[in-house]
């Protein structure tokens, strides 16, 4: 000890350890402090007595104060009062140096905020490790400040951030939801940013499409997958696309976007413009219940959630049912369910919402049921985002959108294909390509007939204008086959060539019906349409010849024109009142 | 709360089994009860006889196991699990992806 001293001196004395201020009345006890401090790597400065120790704290702001109970004037214990309440936002340790002995005075050097207490007369040896101690509580509350700012600096940022989100969040997601007025929607977010996402748009068929979707987490990172997903369910949706095709794309993109272990659950409901037959999809999400006349009609989880798995398994069916004009559907995200009662932590679905469900009467709205079930039984801010949506299905959805409906019934389009050589084999299929386009508005209802009539042509300008087959091959059934044969011979190592493919919607106006028209052109050198049409006399039992003969049924007109390398069909929308098909 | 493994080197079978919670306070611990097993080289048991509970976090994580253990090639089974753990893997139609025992 007494060799390791001196060295211990000279490291120490190298580094400043900072500024001490010693408070004592008797200057001998404050020179010899101050002698030692300086050893030790001390600045030092004195004080006399409490008045002074407060001047000389506020002026010199000290590292550690060494402070004397029984001065003249103030006294220790009202000083180190004052210091303590003046340097509440940082650790500056007040150790007292006192000639009393007695228990209650020391405890009341703890009590006047002192953090340690030495008895005069004091050893140099103890008083240097207590100073030790104090400046590790000391440095140990430094640290612990200074990381403190950082985290409230991150925390602020990410506020911030959050902020930022949810205003991107409503502006770019829940302004382009439409029908609002047609659904009952409640949100509770977790944070300040749910990880549910509830979209709505219309199909251009009238018909309106819900979309609810439940992210892994939440907060911000949950929420990263919300604007591809509504952007693809909006634009898709406007353009009339398939329930099957929609969940595709969605699935693809948040499979490429998102890492392996984020992905989202997620409803899609499709109520057609009758609103009599209701579509529904359900990957990973807690049970739809329908309430019919007849009862509950569970709507369970059938596959697996969007973004796992791509493509998706084929599993992926879209579930149809009819539904009544007084059914309601309630969808909701497992934060309800699994929220907890703050009674006795028992989950909510076993109290109070089967209990709900159970007294939930036919044509009668649940929400606000369920709602006030939630409040009684769990109070405080939810443990996971909340999510429910009651749709009841009282009205024709198709309603809604009428008015622009009406304008886009009122706009004429026109669409072309040319296809040629080793393609001319692959009739289009018309839903695929008009439904892509957002063109089957109006037309949804003759979609089957249209198909029927662009495919005649089609196969007519095929084989006869391009392939050259005789359809009087067919006459036999030996021949039949052989027409076939000789057709598949002949696509195979194909005939240069091309069809092209036009149809032209052609609004009537308030006086005329709307009409589709179909034209057709190939490049072959023209065959005899009288020949493949016999008048309109079709032998029944004639196994060809069908085809120019029904597109005439169905067209107001068809005319062949040069040399029958060039069709022309014209077909009237019957208007609503006679939809029927001939 | 724990994450123990037992690797059955004869059967090249790792069993990784989760008591109590299994949210993403274990994320750190399961993932460190796979990661120095190279990818895609052994089977995977997840014991979940001792998992009180299961959130949509241990979903993906389980995920993440399952595409370390070789993707949609992976052999991971999940064992024993209780009636409310079953409940969330099937909403989840988890059954798709794993081997439910």
């Amino acid at each position: 000890m007494a060799n390791s001293l001196p060295q211990a001196t000279a490291v120490t004395a190298e580094v400043s350890r900072g500024k001490a201020l010693i408070v004592d009345d008797e200057p001998v006890n404050c020179r010899l402090l101050v002698q030692m401090l300086h050893r030790e790597g001390f600045e030092a400065i004195e004080a006399h007595n409490g008045e002074e120790a407060i001047q000389q704290f506020d002026a010199e702001q000290p590292d550690i104060i060494f402070m004397d109970v029984m001065m003249p004037g103030m006294d220790g214990f009202e000083a180190t009062r004052i210091i303590k309440a003046r340097s509440s936002h940082q650790f500056i340790p007040v150790i007292f140096l006192t000639a009393l002995r007695d228990e209650k005075s020391l405890i009341q050097c703890t009590e006047a905020g002192g953090d340690d207490f030495l008895s005069k007369p004091f050893s140099f040896g103890i008083l240097k490790a207590r100073i030790r101690a104090m400046e590790r509580v000391r440095d140990l509350q430094r640290a612990i400040a200074a990381k403190n700012q950082t985290l409230s600096a991150l925390i602020e940022k990410e506020q911030e951030e959050q902020k930022l989100a949810e205003r991107l969040f409503s502006r770019v997601v829940n302004t382009r939801n439409v029908a609002t007025e047609r659904y009952q929607y409640v949100q509770r977010p977790a944070a300040t940013f749910s990880g549910d996402l509830v979209l709505s748009q219309f199909l251009p068929d009238g018909g309106l499409r819900i979309l609810i979707a439940d992210f892994t987490g939440h907060g911000l990172a949950a929420a990263i997958g919300a604007l591809p997903v509504s952007d693809i369910f909006h634009s898709m949706t406007l353009k009339g696309a398939d329930d099957n095709s929609l969940l595709f794309e969605i699935n693809r993109k948040l499979h490429q976007l998102l890492p392996a272990d984020r992905f989202m659950a997620a409803w899609l409901v499709s109520i057609s413009h009758t609103g009599e037959t209701l579509r529904w999809w359900n990957g990973g999400m807690p049970s739809g219940w329908l309430r019919t006349r007849d009862g509950l009609v569970e709507l369970a989880s059938h596959t697996l959630p969007l973004g796992i798995l791509h493509p998706l398994p084929e599993c992926n069916t879209i579930n149809q049912l009819q539904v009544d004009s007084q059914d309601r559907l309630l969808l909701l995200s497992d934060g309800l369910l699994e929220t907890v009662t703050s009674a006795d932590g028992q989950m909510f679905e076993d109290v109070g919402f089967h209990p709900a469900l159970e007294q939930w009467e036919n044509a009668t709205p649940i929400m606000d049921t369920l709602l006030a079930a939630l409040d009684e039984l769990c109070c405080g801010e939810p443990f996971d985002d909340i999510t429910i949506v009651e749709i009841p299905l009282d009205s024709p959805v198709s309603s809604m959108p009428r008015v622009a409906a009406a304008h886009i019934e009122q706009s004429a389009w026109q669409w072309s294909i040319e296809l040629a050589d080793a393609r001319l084999a692959a009739m289009p299929s018309l839903k695929d390509i008009l439904e892509l386009q957002g063109l089957l508005y109006g037309i949804h209802e003759h979609l089957g007939t249209l198909q029927t009539i662009v495919t005649e042509l089609y196969t007519n300008a095929l084989e006869h204008g391009i392939l050259r087959l005789e359809s009087s091959i067919k006459s036999t059934s030996d021949g039949f086959e052989r027409y076939y044969r000789e057709r598949a011979r002949r696509l195979a190592a194909p005939t240069p060539g091309w069809i092209r493919l036009t149809l032209s919607y052609e609004p009537g106006g308030t006086e005329q019906q709307n009409r589709i028209r179909i034209r057709l052109r190939d490049s072959g050198s023209g065959f005899d349409p009288q020949q493949h049409s016999h008048g309109l006399q079709v032998d029944a039992s004639q196994p060809w010849g069908r085809g120019i003969q029904l597109v005439r049924d169905l067209c107001e007109s068809v005319r062949y024109d040069h040399n029958g390398t060039e069709v022309e069909a014209l077909y009237a929308l019957p208007s609503a009142a006679q939809h029927a098909l001939p | 709360m724990s994450v123990t493994r037992h690797i059955d080197e004869a059967k090249q079978q790792v069993t990784v089994k989760i008591d109590g919670r299994f949210d993403f306070a274990q994320h750190k611990a399961f993932r460190d009860s796979y990661r120095d097993i190279p990818p895609g080289s052994k089977s995977y048991i997840v014991d979940m006889a001792t998992t009180s509970y299961l959130d949509s976090s241990a979903l993906g994580m389980l995920l993440l196991l399952r595409e370390h253990a070789g993707g949609n090639n992976a052999a991971v089974t999940l064992r024993g699990c209780g009636e409310d753990v079953r409940r969330v893997l099937k909403i989840a139609n988890f059954e798709k992806l794993f081997n439910l025992e």
